[in-house]
């Protein structure tokens, strides 16, 4: 049995099709058809020879479908609400987007069934092992292999408001890129600022130096210095930027302007960019930004650990075999008196098939980076 | 296939009564029958075990020779299978139930596990291992099983749940009609036959004799039952 169990229309379209024959009244949706079938007739409509029908006219009790007037369609059904004779309709699902490219996965229920049936039982890698001991590892791969191995890449764009802060997305763990979008859509690197932070707690203090505190004993703070002046801070003096202002724009001076650029010696490529900078703040879980990023859109790649959401656990094909000899690995190790010969060879099977892994889903093709390097060295022959 | 009640009784009477060393009433062998059955399937699952830890030694056979296989098709005249309501994640066990191969929900594409009740409470509050409706569990206690996580969080949608098991071997019945002289015959409407695989035939019939020995208090009966029976399980060893 092949592992495609929806009907093409189904994946592309989210619909079924039927024709009418004049008198068919009712019709039924497939499971093959759509991912779950509708409930309610909210979740879906249906347009007859191209004309979207009136919701009055049919009634729904899944799976069936079933016409009783033809109000406003007259044109299309029957009196007794039967579509025409050869006029085509189409239910189509509304209430759910098709996630294209679902067949790149191997979902985690599979993972486990899987790994119970092949590699659990008697006479098997491993002879007796609960469910759950198994859902627990897979689901540490799935996380491992996402900080390590697939490394899917979520992306949130943001404009970046007055308090040049972003919130760490819900199911982020670290970020991968941080940039600014230009007029033109293309990204700018932001850099992380090495030079300063985000303290998480400042300290309120008297004349003498002496920390204040409240009348329950806790400790008075406010909000930190650094992070205020930092987000006032011009940061051309960083970089060493020159400012309009800075020149002179006088035709005899054109040389000294030349000369101006320079005496930038000791160029530091660091901070030597106008793209803005940011810091992480772990403990409040955001990041800050200069100001040279106020009211810009920015865009924020990072990984998350996959088990965000039930859709998200799910592995990529090109990893499935590592993720069972990940597993496979991870229950021979954490058993007493199995011998130590075979988890050094199941640790092997699982450093291979992760590196193969990687290898794939690194998704270096042999085409673009041909053309990436076209003219750039005289060793790479293409 | 079953063993008929009325082959093994008359078996037993006819070694028994040779040298008139006695006699057992029906009564007095279905009792004794009863409880070698369940000895005999009692056994069969530590056989099972033995002969299964000794394949995995490398010393697996194939075909005829195939132990573990040969004790399934002893133990499998004992299974049923039976549907649990749930109400509230509570679900009654079947009355008959000796031993659970599977609880999954009607449809068996998904299983539930058993699992500890002292580990409950971790895998209830780990986000890892915590049950959901794809990865159903469940716990046992004497008569019911408790399934998360339909107790927990009440999120139930996947119906009632169906039971694949061994069940406890029903107790035999030898009916008979007593004739115009007192003679015993047997009648096989009604009687219950043994549910024991044939090849435990001659199990069966020893471990009758020697309880059977005792009942007629002759130690020559036990002795060559006992006898018998080392003899075979030495043969299947």
């Amino acid at each position: 049995m092949g592992l495609i169990t929806q009907t093409k229309e189904a994946y592309y379209n989210r619909s079924q099709t039927f024709t009418g024959d004049g008198s068919d009244k009712t019709f039924d949706l497939l499971t093959s058809s759509f991912t779950a079938l509708p409930t309610a007739k909210t979740q879906f409509q249906i347009a007859v020879n191209g004309k979207l029908i009136n919701t009055a006219n049919y009634s729904y009790s899944s799976p069936t479908i079933t016409f009783s007037g033809n109000t406003n369609n007259t044109d299309v059904l029957e009196s007794d609400g039967a579509p025409k004779t050869g006029l085509g309709i189409v239910v189509t699902q509304t209430d759910k987007a098709e996630r294209y490219g679902q067949y790149r996965y191997v979902s985690l229920t599979d993972i486990i069934n899987n790994y119970m049936i092949a590699f659990v039982g008697e006479g098997k890698l491993i002879p007796t092992c609960k469910r759950t001991d198994v859902l627990f590892h897979a689901k540490r791969g799935i996380q491992e292999f996402s900080y390590d191995v697939s490394r899917v890449e979520k992306i949130q764009e943001i404009e970046i408001g007055n308090t040049l802060s972003m919130p760490f997305p819900q199911d982020y763990v670290n970020y991968v890129r941080l940039s600014r979008v230009d007029d033109a859509g293309i990204e700018h690197i932001l850099i992380p600022a090495r030079y300063t932070s985000r303290p998480s707690e400042s300290i309120l203090q008297d004349e003498n130096a002496d920390y204040l505190f409240d009348a329950d004993g806790s400790v008075l703070t406010a909000h930190p210095y650094t992070s205020d002046k930092f987000a006032n801070f011009e940061h051309a003096n960083l970089s060493g930027a020159y400012n309009n202002t800075d020149l002179t724009y006088d035709i005899h001076k054109d040389i000294d302007r030349i000369g101006e650029f320079g005496k930038r010696y000791g160029l530091n490529a660091e901070i030597s960019q106008k793209n803005g900078v940011f810091v992480v703040d772990e403990l409040n879980g955001q990041f800050g930004f200069s100001n040279d990023v106020l009211n810009k859109v920015i865009t924020l790649k990072y990984i998350s650990d996959g088990l965000g959401t039930d859709d998200e656990m799910q592995i990529h094909k090109l990893a499935e075999d590592a993720i069972y000899k990940y597993i496979t690995h991870a229950i021979a190790s954490g058993r007493a008196n199995f011998p130590e010969y075979i988890i050094n060879r199941f640790r092997k099977e699982r450093r291979a098939a992760m590196r193969n892994a990687k290898l794939r889903l690194s998704n270096i093709k042999l085409g673009e980076l041909e053309q990436v390097m076209r003219g750039k060295s005289k060793h790479i022959k293409h | 296939m079953a063993i008929s009640v009325d082959t093994v009784y008359k078996t037993v009477l006819s070694i028994l009564n040779k040298e008139s060393r006695g006699f057992i009433t029906p009564d007095e062998f279905e009792r004794i029958g009863s409880q070698v059955q369940l000895d005999i399937l009692d056994q069969n699952f530590h056989d099972y075990n033995k002969a299964v830890v000794k394949a995995a030694s490398g010393r697996a056979v194939e075909d005829y020779g195939n132990i573990p296989e040969k004790i399934q098709h002893k133990i499998d005249p004992f299974f049923k299978q039976a549907d649990i309501s749930l109400t509230n994640g509570i679900g009654t066990i079947p009355t008959d139930l000796y031993k659970t191969i599977n609880i999954s929900i009607t449809n068996k594409t998904i299983q539930l596990e058993k699992v500890n009740k002292s580990k409950l409470s971790y895998l209830l509050s780990s986000p890892l291992t915590k049950p959901t409706t794809s990865f159903p569990v469940y716990y046992q206690r004497a008569a019911d099983i408790i399934v998360e996580p339909a107790l927990s969080d009440g999120s139930w949608t996947l119906g009632n749940l169906l039971i694949e098991y061994i069940k406890v071997p029903e107790d035999i019945n030898w009916n008979h009609d007593v004739g115009a002289s007192g003679q015993l015959t047997y009648n096989s409407s009604s009687s219950i036959d043994f549910t024991l695989h044939d090849s435990d035939r001659v199990q069966l019939i020893l471990g009758i004799l020697k309880y059977a020995g005792l009942v007629i208090e002759d130690p020559a009966v036990i002795q060559s039952a006992s006898g018998e029976e080392t003899k075979l399980i030495q043969l299947e060893q």
